[in-house]
C-alpha cells in the first residue's frame, strides 16, 4: 500500500495510518465520484391523492379487496395500499384515488357508495401528500415513506456507487496508476493545450493506446480521446491516422499486444477502459459510445464537458450504448494541468 | 427545394449508395467550398476498425488534406463551406463540425438512433461557446431516398438484385 502515497496527494482523506488486524498500515482513499443517471440524485416529488380512514377494522379485507376491484391503481404503484396512521397507530388508511378527476368525490364516489354497502364502513375521502415516484436509493426511500409507506427494492451495486465504496483497494491503486500514465502522457504534449488519454484493457491490466491532445497541431479534431480510439484501431489492424507528431512518437511502441487465444479478437473498445484528465467533449463522448467503451473514469470536469456537467451523454435515453463514468480521479494534479497553461 | 441543393445531394447519394455496397451503413457526405466540390466522405468504420469513420470525418480529414496542398488556411476554408450529407449529422459529427466552424449543413433524413441536430441531442444549436460557433441545419432534403438506403443496409437487402425481386418492406 506505501506506494500509493505517492500518487494521492489531496485525494487521501488522511494519511494517517490506523492499525488493523494485521498490523499493516491502511490508506483511506477517496474513491472516483460515480456520475449516475439524475434520477438517482431527484429530491423528493410530492403529488396529492384521495385516502380514506377505515372506520370497522373487522371489514379491513372486505374493504380493501372491494376498494381495489372498483378504484384500481394504474398508476403509483410503489405505494402500498393500506398503512396504519402515524398518529393514531392503530387507524389503518386507505388509498382510494389519484387526484385527477375534478368530480371524484361528487361522482365516482358517491355512486360507489350508493351501490355497495361496505362503502359506509370508511370515512370520506380526504387529500393527502405522497412521493410522486417509485424511491431509487435509501436516501429517496427513507424521504418518502416520511409520507406513505412504499417499496422499494435497493440496488445495491447503485448504494456501492453512491456511497462510493465500490472499489477495492487494488483497484484504486490500478485506477491511479492509469490516471498518472495520462497525466504524464499529458505533460508530454508539445503544445499549450495538456490533456492526456490512455485506453486500458482491465483484464489484463495492460495499456492499449495513449495519446496526448493534437488538437492544436494541424487537425481540430484530434483531441486526446480521438486519437487514442483511433490507436485502438490501428493495433486492431485498422486506424486511419498516421501520426507524425512529436507529440505521438514514442506511442506505437505502447500499443500493445493484442491477447493471443482470443478467437473472434477484440471488437472497438468493447471492454476497455478510458482514462483522461479532463472530462471529454460531446464530441469524444459521443465517440466513446460508437466504440463501445466499458467505463472512463476523468480528472477534472469542464463547463462543456458531456459526462457529468453539461450532458450526461452516457446515460441519454434513445442512445443504444451506455457506459459506467468516473469522475474527480486525481482531480487536483489533472486541474493543474489545465491551469498551467499560461 | 433549391435546384443546386438537389445537384449536390444526388452526388452525395452515390457516395452513400458505394458505402452500401462495401458493407458500411449507408451514408455520404460531400463539402461544396466556392461552389466545387473539395471533399467527399463516406462511412468506412468496418474498414479501419474505427467507429468514429463516419462520412463527415472521413471528408473533414480531405478539406485539411486539400487546403494544404492548395495552401489555402483551412479555418478559412471550412468557414466558407457547406456540407451536404444523406443522413442527420451523429451527435459526435455535431460537435466535430462545430468544432472546424462549417456554417451550413444541409441533410437528407433524421436520424433516430444518435441525431445529434436535434433527433437525440441539439448539438447544433446547444450553448457551448468553447466547442464553436452554432450549426445551421436545413433538412429533409431527398429523405426518402437516404430513408430507403439505410432499410437496405439494415435488412440486409441485396442492392444488386433485380427491382422486382427486392423485399420492399414498409414501416
Amino acid at each position: 500500500m506505501e506506494d500509493v502515497s505517492n500518487c494521492c496527494g489531496n485525494d487521501l482523506t488522511s494519511s494517517c495510518s490506523k492499525k488493523q488486524f494485521t498490523g499493516e498500515p491502511t490508506l483511506i482513499i477517496k474513491q472516483p465520484e460515480a456520475v449516475l443517471d439524475e434520477v438517482y440524485y431527484c429530491s423528493l416529488e410530492l403529488v396529492d391523492i384521495f385516502v380514506c380512514t377505515i372506520k370497522d377494522k373487522k371489514k379491513t379485507s372486505e374493504i380493501v379487496k372491494n376498494i381495489c376491484k372498483h378504484l384500481p391503481l394504474d398508476k403509483l404503484t410503489h405505494l402500498k395500499r393500506v398503512r396504519s396512521n402515524t398518529n393514531q397507530a392503530d387507524e389503518l388508511q386507505i388509498i382510494v384515488a389519484m387526484n385527477y378527476e375534478e368530480d371524484f368525490l361528487t361522482k365516482t364516489w358517491s355512486d360507489l357508495c350508493e351501490k355497495n354497502p361496505v362503502y359506509c364502513h370508511v370515512s370520506k375521502p380526504f387529500m393527502v401528500k405522497v412521493s410522486k415516484l417509485p424511491p431509487l436509493t435509501r436516501q429517496q426511500y427513507n424521504n418518502a415513506v416520511q409520507y406513505w409507506p412504499c417499496s422499494f427494492h435497493e440496488d445495491k451495486r447503485i448504494t456501492r456507487l453512491l456511497n462510493r465504496s465500490f472499489f477495492n483497494a487494488e483497484e484504486m491503486k490500478c485506477i491511479h496508476k492509469n490516471m498518472e500514465e495520462a497525466i504524464s502522457v499529458a505533460k508530454s504534449s508539445v503544445y499549450k493545450l495538456h490533456i492526456g488519454a490512455v485506453i486500458v484493457d482491465p483484464k489484463s491490466d495492460t495499456i492499449i493506446a495513449k495519446s496526448c491532445d493534437l488538437r492544436q497541431g494541424k487537425h481540430p479534431l484530434q483531441h486526446a480521446v480521438m486519437v487514442a480510439i483511433d490507436q485502438v484501431a490501428t493495433v486492431q489492424g485498422g486506424g486511419m491516422w498516421q501520426l507524425s507528431d512529436k507529440s505521438s512518437n514514442n506511442l506505437q511502441k505502447h500499443s500493445c499486444r493484442i491477447e493471443k487465444g482470443d478467437k473472434t479478437g477484440p471488437y472497438l473498445c468493447t471492454g476497455y477502459d478510458l482514462y483522461v484528465t479532463a472530462e471529454p467533449c460531446i464530441m469524444c463522448a459521443m465517440a466513446l459510445v460508437h466504440s463501445r467503451i466499458s467505463r472512463v473514469f476523468y480528472g477534472s470536469p469542464h463547463p462543456e464537458g458531456a459526462l457529468g456537467s453539461k450532458y450526461k451523454l452516457h446515460v441519454q435515453p434513445g442512445i443504444n450504448h451506455h457506459y459506467d463514468v468516473f469522475c474527480g480521479v486525481l482531480q487536483d494534479h489533472c486541474h493543474k494541468l489545465m491551469s498551467d497553461i499560461t | 427545394m433549391d435546384n443546386e441543393h438537389i445537384t449536390w445531394m444526388e452526388r452525395t447519394f452515390d457516395l452513400a449508395e458505394e458505402a452500401l455496397k462495401s458493407g458500411e451503413v449507408p451514408v455520404g457526405c460531400l463539402l461544396v467550398y466556392d461552389g466545387k466540390e473539395i471533399a467527399v466522405g463516406r462511412n468506412e468504420v468496418n474498414e479501419t476498425k474505427n467507429a468514429t469513420r463516419h462520412a463527415e470525418i472521413v471528408a473533414i480529414d480531405k478539406v485539411l488534406k486539400f487546403s494544404e496542398e492548395n495552401k489555402l488556411d483551412s479555418k478559412a476554408v471550412f468557414r466558407q463551406c457547406v456540407l451536404y450529407v444523406t443522413v442527420e449529422p451523429c451527435i459526435m459529427c455535431a460537435g466535430a463540425l462545430r468544432q472546424v466552424e462549417i456554417p451550413l449543413v444541409i441533410y437528407g433524413c433524421a436520424n433516430d438512433r444518435f441525431g445529434g441536430c436535434g433527433s437525440i441531442l441539439p448539438v447544433h444549436s446547444a450553448e457551448l461557446p468553447s466547442l464553436g460557433p452554432s450549426l445551421q441545419c436545413i433538412s429533409n432534403v431527398m429523405a426518402e431516398r437516404a430513408i430507403q438506403l439505410l432499410k437496405d443496409f439494415y435488412k440486409g437487402e441485396n442492392l444488386n438484385a433485380p427491382e422486382n425481386k427486392r423485399k420492399v418492406k414498409n414501416t
